[in-house]
């Protein structure tokens, strides 16, 4: 058993009791469960993947990726992916994640380093509703500088996704911010966050794609289950492949997680990852029925929160076309070079 | 429900480097003219060229070493097959021996078989042709209807196999036949070897839709097929097609087929605007994905698994990624495809959207496939 799968049953444990799940009859309160939230703190495992000396709990992004995957197939509805990019961002640049809710933002904000402020709208936030601190990488041209912002006295406009998380616009007038140091470049904040991201999206693709197909074999119709219809097979054909694909692209990810090739992954991740879900929700819902329609069927807690995540995947960055654009401009070999590359920055030893 | 394990894995530095070999090999034959490369690599027949990557040891290089084989593994052969597809590089003329003959005479061949047909395989001679179709049996495949009676000394076959790629060029067919009456339709069928010379065999010619010829009618009038030419277990037939059928659903062919147009694609429309772009880099992150659905595959051949759940997917996902591919070539290029275009991209369109309805089609229709994996995902 590997680290990363010790871990995934760990956190299993915690969502089955704490997490909105797709089992649990309470009704949904917001986009946001507090109270999975501080198990997961008082666990260690909101800040996994975050090294120690950084105020995290240490472990590796392969297993940051395990965790949050499991999260995804639970509806885990809180802060986690930022919390863990935010993290790591201040511990590359010699910083420690402080006490609340931190996310993270690629800005752009203009920040007066003598002050000690930061001025300029930051728009959809995510979790900026309900934010503390909020950790920016920007501007480029100020080489990958880390600068932490406390918002609580920010201005806010509520941008809840169709997940209902407190997503926000954060209006900052000379909010208290310390330029915590440099990273060696400042894509990491959205190469993390994406890969991240892509990995609860995998979580959920699979719950959505096994929880359909458990559906199908179970709901009879015309004396016999709908999954004996030609039709109805290939919808479950269609949510199990986008599953499969999605969940293949993080185990990638997490093979190669020491030496993982950042940027690269980020970019195929989120388009193969974006895609599946879009998949994997469209078959799920036709094959639930009038039922798929309705807040009634505990799976579209997980149905929406993987709409929400494509979409955030799809938005975060001009993926497809600077893909596109790098094989346009360097001709096919380029274009094999791509089909075919890994997400290590270097081959492995051996083909395990 | 357990969905499908796809166990991430990696090209080692060896497998790189045969990569690297092959690309080597490729570029000189290219340039020297010795190959046209074509949308149709997989089944276009050119013993000559066959014979050059025999000699390079790139053909039924997974088979056995006292055959002749390289005794490599199912990556390897993977990212040899890969590379020569991709190229558009005609592997007709061994195709199907080295995807699926070969492997199956090695698994259930008699010693004497062994023999006699591997090391001819392996320097790229022996074409093999696949019997399985029937002008009534279709996705059917248990309800075929080809007879083998038993004689002295061996059987008798009587019956007709259609869409029979390349049975006109090739000297054996591996012909599916009912050698029992009676019982489940799945018993009572065995693979036996026909000589495509014997004397009672038909060949008729089927146009494909762009009128080249690939495919064959083969009516069989009372041939003659010693016992010593029946592969694998009499009654045997049905579980030897179905592991048959994991090698040929999983293999690159089933997501590279359009390759070569979606490279000249980028190469002469040299996109620039976000829309073009974008097709670029979706369609290329999907195929990384496929790719790496195919390659975990072939790791878990070499691992001693044969997984069909695994490979209907991969076909499934594959075929209907190409045929999306060409829609969508279709809809951007603003030319009707005129084969007889001067352009290249639109020739290579013209030929891809007769051929595209084959996709979803050849090794199974998917619709069939979804029931296979509907059932392998039932709880």
């Amino acid at each position: 058993v590997t680290a990363a799968a010790e871990i995934g049953q760990a956190v299993d444990e915690i969502m089955r009791r704490h997490a909105l799940g797709s089992g649990r009859p309470e009704p949904e309160v917001g986009g946001f469960s507090p109270d999975l939230w501080l198990v997961l703190r008082l666990a260690g495992f909101d800040r996994i993947g975050v090294p120690e000396p950084a105020g995290g709990s240490g472990g590796s992004l392969g297993d940051a990726l395990a965790a949050v995957q499991v999260g995804g197939a639970h509806a885990a509805a809180v802060p986690w992916v930022e919390t863990i990019t935010a993290g790591r961002l201040l511990a590359d640049a010699g910083g420690r994640l402080p006490d609340g809710i931190t996310t993270w933002s690629a800005g752009p904000v203009t920040v007066d380093p003598v002050a000690g402020t930061a001025s300029g709208t930051l728009r959809d936030v995510p979790w900026g509703q309900i934010a503390d601190h909020v950790v920016i990488t920007a501007p480029a041209e100020s080489g990958g500088r880390v600068t932490l912002v406390n918002v609580r006295t920010a201005g806010r406009v509520l941008r809840r996704s169709v997940a209902d998380e407190p997503h926000a616009h954060l209006q900052l007038d000379g909010a208290p911010a310390t330029t915590v140091g440099l990273v060696p470049e400042p894509h990491i904040g959205i190469g993390l966050s994406t890969v991240l991201l892509a990995s609860m999206v995998a979580g959920a693709a699979a719950k959505a794609a096994t929880a359909s197909i458990e559906y199908a074999w179970t709901r009879q119709q015309f004396g016999q289950p709908i999954a004996r219809f030609q039709a109805v097979q290939q919808l479950l054909t269609e949510a199990a492949e986008g599953a499969v694909v999605a969940r293949m692209t993080i185990d990638q990810a997490v093979a190669a997680a020491d030496t993982l090739d950042l940027p690269v992954a980020a970019e195929m991740l989120a388009l193969v990852c974006a895609d599946a879900a879009a998949e994997v929700r469209a078959a799920a819902h036709q094959i639930h029925g009038a039922i798929g329609m309705t807040r009634e069927l505990p799976l579209q807690r997980i149905l929406r929160r993987l709409a929400a995540w494509e979409f955030r995947l799809r938005t975060a960055d001009r993926w497809s076309m600077r893909l596109g654009e790098r094989i346009s401009r360097t001709g096919f070999d380029q274009l094999y070079d791509s089909v075919s590359r890994p997400l290590t920055a270097v081959p492995t030893g051996e083909g395990a | 429900v357990p969905l499908p394990d796809f166990p991430a894995t990696a090209l080692t530095r060896d497998e790189l480097e045969l990569v690297a070999e092959v690309e080597t090999f490729l570029r000189q034959e290219l340039s020297g003219g010795g190959y046209e490369p074509s949308l149709t690599a997989a089944t276009t027949m050119d013993p000559g060229f066959s014979a050059k990557l025999a000699a390079r040891g790139w053909v039924g290089m997974a088979l056995p070493r006292r055959f002749g084989g390289g005794a490599r593994s199912a990556v390897d052969r993977f990212v040899v097959t890969e590379q020569l597809l991709r190229q558009g590089a005609p592997i007709g003329h061994h195709w199907v021996a080295d995807r699926q003959t070969g492997p199956m005479l090695a698994r259930f061949g008699t010693p004497i078989q062994q023999e006699r047909f591997l090391p001819s395989i392996v320097r790229g001679e022996t074409a093999f042709a696949v019997g399985i179709s029937e002008p009534d049996s279709g996705s059917d495949v248990s309800s075929i209807r080809t007879s083998a009676l038993p004689v002295a000394g061996g059987w008798i076959v009587n019956g007709a196999k259609t869409w029979t790629t390349n049975a006109h060029l090739s000297r054996w067919l591996v012909c599916l036949c009912r050698t029992a009456e009676g019982g489940e339709p799945r018993q009572g069928l065995s693979q036996l070897l026909v000589d495509l010379d014997s004397p009672g065999v038909t060949i008729r010619a089927i146009e494909f839709l762009d009128g080249h010829h690939e495919f064959n009618d083969v009516v069989l009038q009372d041939v003659f097929v010693p016992d010593e030419l029946v592969l694998g277990r009499v009654g045997g037939g049905w579980e030897q097609i179905m592991s048959e059928l994991v090698l040929e659903r999983s293999s690159p062919d089933r997501w590279l087929s359009v390759y070569l147009l979606f490279e000249e694609f980028v190469r002469t429309m040299a996109p620039t605007d976000d829309r073009l772009l974008d097709l670029v880099g979706r369609t290329c992150a999907q195929w990384w994905a496929i790719r790496h659905l195919s390659l975990s595959v072939a790791r878990m051949l070499d691992h001693g698994h044969l997984p069909a759940t695994q490979s209907a997917l991969v076909k499934d996902v594959g075929t209907r990624f190409e045929q999306h591919v060409v829609q969508q070539l279709t809809e951007v290029v603003r030319q009707a495809p005129s084969r007889d275009a001067e352009s290249l991209l639109e020739r290579l369109l013209a030929q891809a959207s007769l051929f595209a309805p084959a996709f979803t089609i050849r090794g199974g229709t998917n619709q069939i496939l979804h029931g296979i994996l509907a059932k392998g995902l039932r709880a």
